[in-house]
């Protein structure tokens, strides 16, 4: 990332990660973003308000798979 | 990004070194020697500088605890504050930073020129800012057994330089944002696991195919009912008739119907009119009359409310003069406006006025008239009521006596009639509970609609939790394995990157038989290390470093501590005829006894592109050292520039 043609290499590693995991593309921009913004110095790690909308965007466009439904009607957490 | 980082000097006082101050530059100009050796005999403060000089450039004196300040103190004088300064040249334009220690409170500061720009404050230029972190100025600010620890399978640093330079630290870094934004969800909103998601998913199905089924149930009742009162009316119409054929019942029975329906009405409208009388206090008992009556006494003798309110006293306080002619200055406007709050507001001598004209309307000088009129009210009440009753007796007597007769059809109308009524009671019974007000003591299982899409909603939004969280759960743990892969796939990519380009470089720089990097894991890891000489490691490990600090884009100064040091005789001619083609400059901190084997090849190989400092103490062990003219004394220390005294000066320890 200090370099430009690094960032390429550390870029394509996001995306065949994301890639991998069968997650859309929008994943690796938005990973790809946030990272991009650290490593410029425009952002912290340590300032929430930095990293808050990064860390959104990042989760909102996580696709997830059905969330399985086992029947049970005891509501308790012991599952975690 | 691009950069090209020199370093032009620094200066140093009031610390634990000697004072001194070092110009890297050739005379006259902005251009820092390509090589710049400086003789420090052990004691003199190589290490401290070399620290203050890599706190400097990172600005991480701002972390220091009161100790590590206070150790940076010079024993003997007790100076109140040391200051260290470092010039850079970035990209052509000049950077300070000026870090004052201050041990009185113990602190430090820091000033940032850059340009024609001063700041207090550690303010690096955000083209180099990724070069200046405290990780990655130790590495290009090292002392020579960095070289040494880049090869040895045990320590780490290769591994490290890279994640440095490519700061790949940064994954790790949001991987621990995302586990904490996690943490965070979970002591908000408690942990919902699968089991409580799936339960309340049933919950909430169960609810909803419940609720439907009892709309369906209202919607079949109402129809129902309406085709039930329009039975009820014809089975009713048949049964009159029925009762009708007796002439003389029946006509008497008509007459006393409609005498029943006229008592009624009146019986309605009036109870209506003292529904609405009973609103009076004053007209249910002469005792609310009498006991309002004297609060409106009370009212007139405290001659409340008063004619003036407290807006009336706000406004005179805005005046320069009071209604009595005196002028109204500071003090008194602020008099008028403390003690306005004593009087009531507009609205409260509005309210208290309509209490008593109410009080006058209502309650009269007599307060049991109005009483009394109430009471006469309800005896005309009740005798409607009685007449009403009577009338209804009557209608009662006249069917029996109709009944009574035997007329079998009659029977059969007054038994259909009466199912008939039956069936609408109970279909408006159960509509009646369908369609009753919530009660909170309803549970999943009333009938009662409106509580039951209550319940719904309180359901939906359970749910709705529930499934945020396991979602939430779910999308961090995908995101941080992406992260951990793309981390893993980076380095892998970097490491191959760089050992190709390093291996580029030695076979430029080292053409007869050069041993090869092999790969790049925790430690430079050599190729046919077994028969690999020091030389050719350390080379090597040379080579990395200058392939990760000169790359085509961006260069950095190598500032090291001892680079002969940790070499022996033979090696250090190899070394030495490497350093110059590896970096743009070279600054070497050293002693007298690494000269032997090093200084010489590495001024051949640098084509006397070389600086030569010596600085030392001014002790009982320098003094009779014959510093030349033009020397740089500071007080407590001496800087002499030069070849001739850099190759006499034989002191490794003061």
């Amino acid at each position: 990332m200090a370099a430009d043609i690094l960032n390429q290499k550390v870029k394509e590693a996001i995306f065949e990660a994301v890639r991998e995991r069968d997650q859309p593309i929008e994943v690796a921009k938005r990973i790809e973003a946030w990272v991009t913004q650290i490593a410029k110095g425009n952002e912290g790690l340590e300032k929430p308000d930095d990293y808050q909308s990064h860390l959104e965007h990042a989760l909102s466009v996580v696709q997830l798979g059905d969330i399985e439904n086992n029947g049970d009607d005891d509501e308790s957490d012991d599952d975690q | 990004m691009t950069a090209n980082i020199e370093l032009l000097g620094w200066k140093v006082s009031g610390l634990r070194c000697p004072d001194h101050e070092v110009n890297l530059c050739k005379p006259n100009s902005s251009i820092p020697f390509a090589i710049s050796l400086i003789q420090m005999p052990n004691g003199t403060g190589k290490t401290t500088t070399l620290n203050l000089l890599r706190a400097t450039l990172s600005g991480a004196a701002e972390n220091w605890v009161e100790k590590e300040i206070l150790e940076l103190r010079r024993g003997k004088d007790g100076n109140p504050k040391g200051l260290f300064i470092v010039d850079l040249k970035v990209d052509g334009d000049k950077l300070t930073f000026e870090l004052t220690i201050n041990f009185e409170t113990p602190s430090v500061s820091y000033r940032t020129t850059f340009g024609s720009g001063v700041k207090t404050g550690y303010f690096p230029p955000r083209s180099i800012s990724t070069f200046l972190t405290q990780q990655f100025v130790e590495l290009f600010v090292f002392d020579g057994e960095l070289a040494v620890n880049l090869t040895d399978s045990r320590k780490t640093r290769a591994r490290e330089a890279i994640d440095a330079l490519f700061q790949l630290s940064i994954f790790e870094g949001i991987s621990k944002l995302l586990e904490l934004n996690w943490q965070n969800h979970v002591s908000r909103a408690g942990h919902k696991g699968k089991k409580v998601l799936a339960h309340r998913k049933n919950r909430l199905t169960r609810l909803l195919g419940r609720l439907e089924r009892l709309k369906q149930e209202k919607s079949l009742l109402k129809k129902k009912l309406a085709r039930q009162e329009s039975e009820l009316q014809k089975r009713t119409d048949a049964y009159n008739n029925a009762i009708a054929k007796d002439k003389n019942i029946g006509t008497k029975l008509e007459g006393v119907k409609k005498r029943l329906e006229k008592a009624q009405d009146e019986l309605e409208k009036h109870a209506g009119t003292m529904i609405l009388d009973m609103r009076y206090p004053s007209r249910l008992s002469s005792d609310f009359g009498s006991e309002l009556q004297q609060l409106k006494i009370k009212l007139d003798k405290l001659k409340l409310p008063s004619t003036t309110s407290r807006e009336f006293f706000i406004e005179l306080a805005e005046a320069n003069e009071c209604i009595c002619g005196r002028p109204i200055d500071d003090i008194v406007k602020e008099a008028i406006i403390d003690r306005a709050s004593k009087y009531l507001g507009s609205d409260e001598v509005g309210i208290l006025n309509a209490i008593k004209k109410d009080i006058g309307d209502h309650c009269g000088k007599d307060p049991d008239q109005h009483y009394k009129h109430h009471q006469s009210e309800v005896a005309k009440l009740g005798a409607l009521l009685k007449n009403r009753d009577g009338i209804a007796t009557e209608e009662r007597a006249l069917i029996e006596q109709r009944l009574a007769q035997g007329d079998s059809e009659l029977d059969k109308k007054k038994t259909e009639k009466d199912a008939a009524e039956n069936e609408l009671r109970k279909t408006s019974l159960r509509l009646d509970e369908l369609e009753r007000s919530a009660d909170e003591t309803d549970d999943d299982e009333t009938d009662c609609i409106k509580s039951l899409t209550k319940i719904v909603e309180d359901a939906r939004e359970q749910l709705a939790e529930a499934t945020s969280t396991v979602q939430l759960k779910n999308q961090t743990e995908i995101l941080v394995a992406i992260l951990s892969d793309a981390l893993a796939k980076s380095r892998k990519a970097l490491r191959m990157q760089i050992k190709d380009e390093t291996n580029d470089r030695i076979r430029e720089l080292l053409s007869s038989d050069p041993v090869l990097l092999g790969d790049i894991g925790d430690s430079l890891n050599l190729s046919g290390q077994q028969g690999a000489s020091v030389g050719q490691t350390l080379s090597v490990a040379y080579a990395f470093l200058a392939t990760m600090f000169s790359r085509g884009n961006y260069s950095l100064p190598f500032v090291v501590d001892s680079p002969a040091g940790p070499l022996d005789l033979k090696v250090r001619p190899q070394v030495a005829k490497l350093i110059p083609r590896l970096t743009k400059q070279f600054v070497a901190f050293t002693i007298s006894s690494e000269r032997q084997k090093f200084v010489d090849p590495l001024a051949d190989a640098a084509h006397g592109n070389v600086q030569y400092l010596t600085l030392f103490r001014e002790t009982a062990a320098t003094r009779g050292i014959i510093v030349p003219a033009g020397a740089d004394r500071t007080g407590n220390g001496v800087l002499v520039d030069g070849r001739d005294f850099f190759d006499q000066f034989d002191l490794d320890e003061e």
